[in-house]
């Protein structure tokens, strides 16, 4: 049976104000790259579910370009991505294309979007 | 032990004050609202501290035990604390439970077991349940246009997510019920348009998330602002106007009663007349005292402007007159005999009165024939005439005396030769119109004659100054002021044009009576 190898996706308000901007990028990035190769893995023979995946490698890849233009983008990732065993308390397993989706779905509105709203770049004006 | 009462009080203070202060929005009103807005049995909400709070509604106060069990992730289960309390604004009672540790992003299953058995179980992301304070310091002002009102407010104290609110502006006029209600996302103000102009309104907030990344509840409302909108220009104009062209009217009306000041006071308070000035001195010098004044007066004043008017004895004035050569027959001679007198009067008038001026209408003269007809003897007392100054006139060829005890001024002859001649006696034959007695003139028949024959014969020929054969016609001024209109040509044109009517007139009443009515006159020299 195959998994997949998602970030996790659980926010602690408690601990993520605790954590700087640099550690909150880091976990942002390896979690981008677990999504990246998680979704790559053409498993999948349902034809619309395949083409979903294929716009999430896109998406997945836009979201990488952003960060680096917010200098948030590490040089490299602590993580592997291969196939060994989730050493990290960031990742999960999911066992399913839909279970993925809807954990990305929760990374990117959790950890992603509090990354980019405290960035200086993508603060709004207060009038 | 007395010191750490001390500091003990002090600690247990400042929890009930964190407590109070960080309140926001009391769990009473949320709980409240959340009673009316959830349809979940087991309700939960986030509050702005991130802590998720679950409670249950319970009709009957029993001594149930309640048992919560919550796990995120679907990992290990874990128990919460269930507590109690009475909420009053609805009064019921709700058992809650406030998780110790909230997580967000992930599933979160929670049960309530009660006596052992499964009351509620729900799955839920933390993320959803957010439950916001409502907005701040909500302002509303006008906008300096008319029907627009600015209105502006704080977010709630909500850590990352003040760009994430969507905003309902709800506003009505003040005691209407029918409001209307504008979304406004992420931004703090807003601009009211349309609206009445010179009106109070009243303006309600409140605010959610947006739903992207985490959702929520409405907020409840805030509480209302009254504003009032700027008075429309159009009333303030009307009302301009309507001043501006009264004071205009106003000061029009003051330049015409300026400027004819004097002929509207003559009007409103016209000056008593006063008849000093026609007696000078009598008030002044003479104090009212009339017969003073009249002696020392002499009555001078009153002898110029009456002497016209005292009895003077008459004086008896011959008129010579002569038949005019216009052509006209006999019958206007009559009208005309008062004009011709009247201008002969006028003409030779150093012993004239001044009082003839125009010989009566014609229907005066009916009047005056008619009433010497049927009271010949009263001619002496005609009021008209109080001459009785009498005259012979001679005729030449007649032997026949005319005694005229009247005259009448209708009885008129053109004359054309001055008075003097009147005197000259050669061969004068004089007729003696007694025009004024008719009833005392005898029969036509050589009674009398006229030397103006020839004029009526000849009407074109003119009066030749063939002798002294005048018809007289003594006019006596008894004094009587009669005025009357002054002969005109146009008179003179009516009288010849009752022609006709005197003719007839003379014929039906006097006849033959009347020697000149339709006869040719004669005269002899």
């Amino acid at each position: 049976m195959k998994s997949y190898f998602v970030p996790q996706s659980r926010v602690d308000f408690a601990v993520w104000e605790n954590i700087d901007v640099q550690g909150q990028a880091m976990e942002v990035q390896t979690g981008r790259s677990l999504l990246a190769l998680s979704t790559a893995k053409k498993t999948v023979s349902n034809s619309s579910l395949a083409s979903t995946l294929d716009n999430n490698i896109s998406n997945i890849h836009i979201l990488g370009q952003i960060l680096h233009s917010l200098d948030l983008q590490q040089a490299r990732s602590t993580v592997l991505p291969d196939d060994s065993a989730p050493a990290s308390s960031q990742m999960q397993e999911v066992s399913s294309p839909p279970e993925l989706l809807q954990v990305q779905s929760s990374f990117l509105r959790g950890k992603v979007r509090l990354l980019l709203s405290a960035a200086p770049a993508c603060q709004r004006q207060n009038s | 032990m007395r010191k750490m009462d001390g500091n003990g009080l002090k600690v247990v203070f400042m929890l009930c004050l964190a407590f109070v202060t960080t309140g926001g929005q009391s769990f009473e009103s949320t709980v409240s609202q959340l009673l009316r807005d959830e349809t979940e049995d087991l309700k939960c909400f986030v509050d702005r501290k991130k802590d998720l709070t679950c409670f249950w509604e319970v009709e009957e106060a029993r001594n149930d035990q309640y048992t919560f069990m919550y796990s995120f992730e679907n990992k290990k289960k874990m128990p919460c604390v269930v507590s109690s309390r009475f909420v009053l604004a609805s009064n019921k009672t709700v058992f809650f439970c406030k998780l110790p540790k909230t997580l967000f992003f992930v599933a979160l299953d929670v049960q309530v077991f009660r006596d052992g058995r499964t009351l509620y179980n729900r799955s839920l992301k933390a993320e959803n349940v957010f439950f916001v304070d409502p907005p701040r310091n909500l302002t509303v002002m006008s906008s300096g246009k008319e029907g627009q009102l600015n209105v502006s407010w704080l977010p709630p104290l909500l850590k990352h997510m003040d760009d994430i609110m969507i905003y309902e502006v709800r506003y009505a006029v003040e005691g209407s019920h029918m409001g209307k209600v504008e979304e406004k996302a992420a931004s703090t103000t807003l601009v009211l348009r349309d609206l009445q102009s010179g009106t109070r309104y009243k303006v309600w907030v409140r605010v959610k998330l947006d739903g992207v990344s985490y959702k929520s509840y409405w907020s409840s409302w805030t509480d209302p602002v009254f504003a009032d909108t700027l008075p429309s220009d159009m009333d303030l104009l009307i009302v301009l106007l309507v001043l501006s062209i009264g004071l205009i009217l106003f000061l029009l009306s003051l330049t015409v009663i300026l400027s004819h000041h004097k002929f509207l006071l003559k009007k409103l308070w016209p000056d008593i007349p006063t008849p000093e000035h026609k007696f000078p001195d009598l008030f002044t010098v003479y104090k009212g005292d009339f017969k003073e004044w009249m002696s020392q007066n002499n009555g001078s004043i009153w002898g110029r402007s009456v002497h016209v008017f005292t009895e003077e004895p008459p004086s008896p004035v011959e008129i010579l007159s002569e038949v005019s050569p216009t052509s006209y027959d006999t019958s206007p001679r009559e009208e005309r005999k008062p004009t011709e007198e009247v201008e002969e009067s006028e003409q030779t008038d150093s012993g004239l009165m001044g009082g003839w001026r125009e010989p009566p209408h014609a229907n005066w003269l009916m009047e005056q024939m008619r009433a010497l007809q049927e009271n010949p003897e009263s001619l002496s007392q005609s009021t008209l005439l109080q001459s009785h100054d009498t005259y012979v006139a001679l005729n030449q060829n007649s032997q026949h005396v005319q005694e005229v005890s009247e005259r009448q001024t209708d009885d008129v002859f053109e004359e054309t030769l001055p008075l003097q001649a009147l005197f000259t006696t050669e061969g004068t034959s004089s007729l003696s119109a007694s025009h004024s007695d008719l009833g005392s003139l005898p029969q036509s028949s050589g009674s009398g004659r006229l030397s103006s024959q020839s004029s009526f014969e000849d009407p074109n020929h003119t009066w030749p100054p063939k002798g002294p054969g005048y018809t007289y016609m003594a006019v006596a001024d008894s004094g009587i002021s009669m005025d009357y209109s002054p002969m005109s040509s146009s008179n003179i044109a009516e009288l010849r044009k009752h022609r006709i009517y005197t003719n007839e007139y003379k014929n039906e009443i006097f006849g033959n009576k009347w020697p000149f009515s339709s006869q040719h006159v004669e005269s002899g020299y």
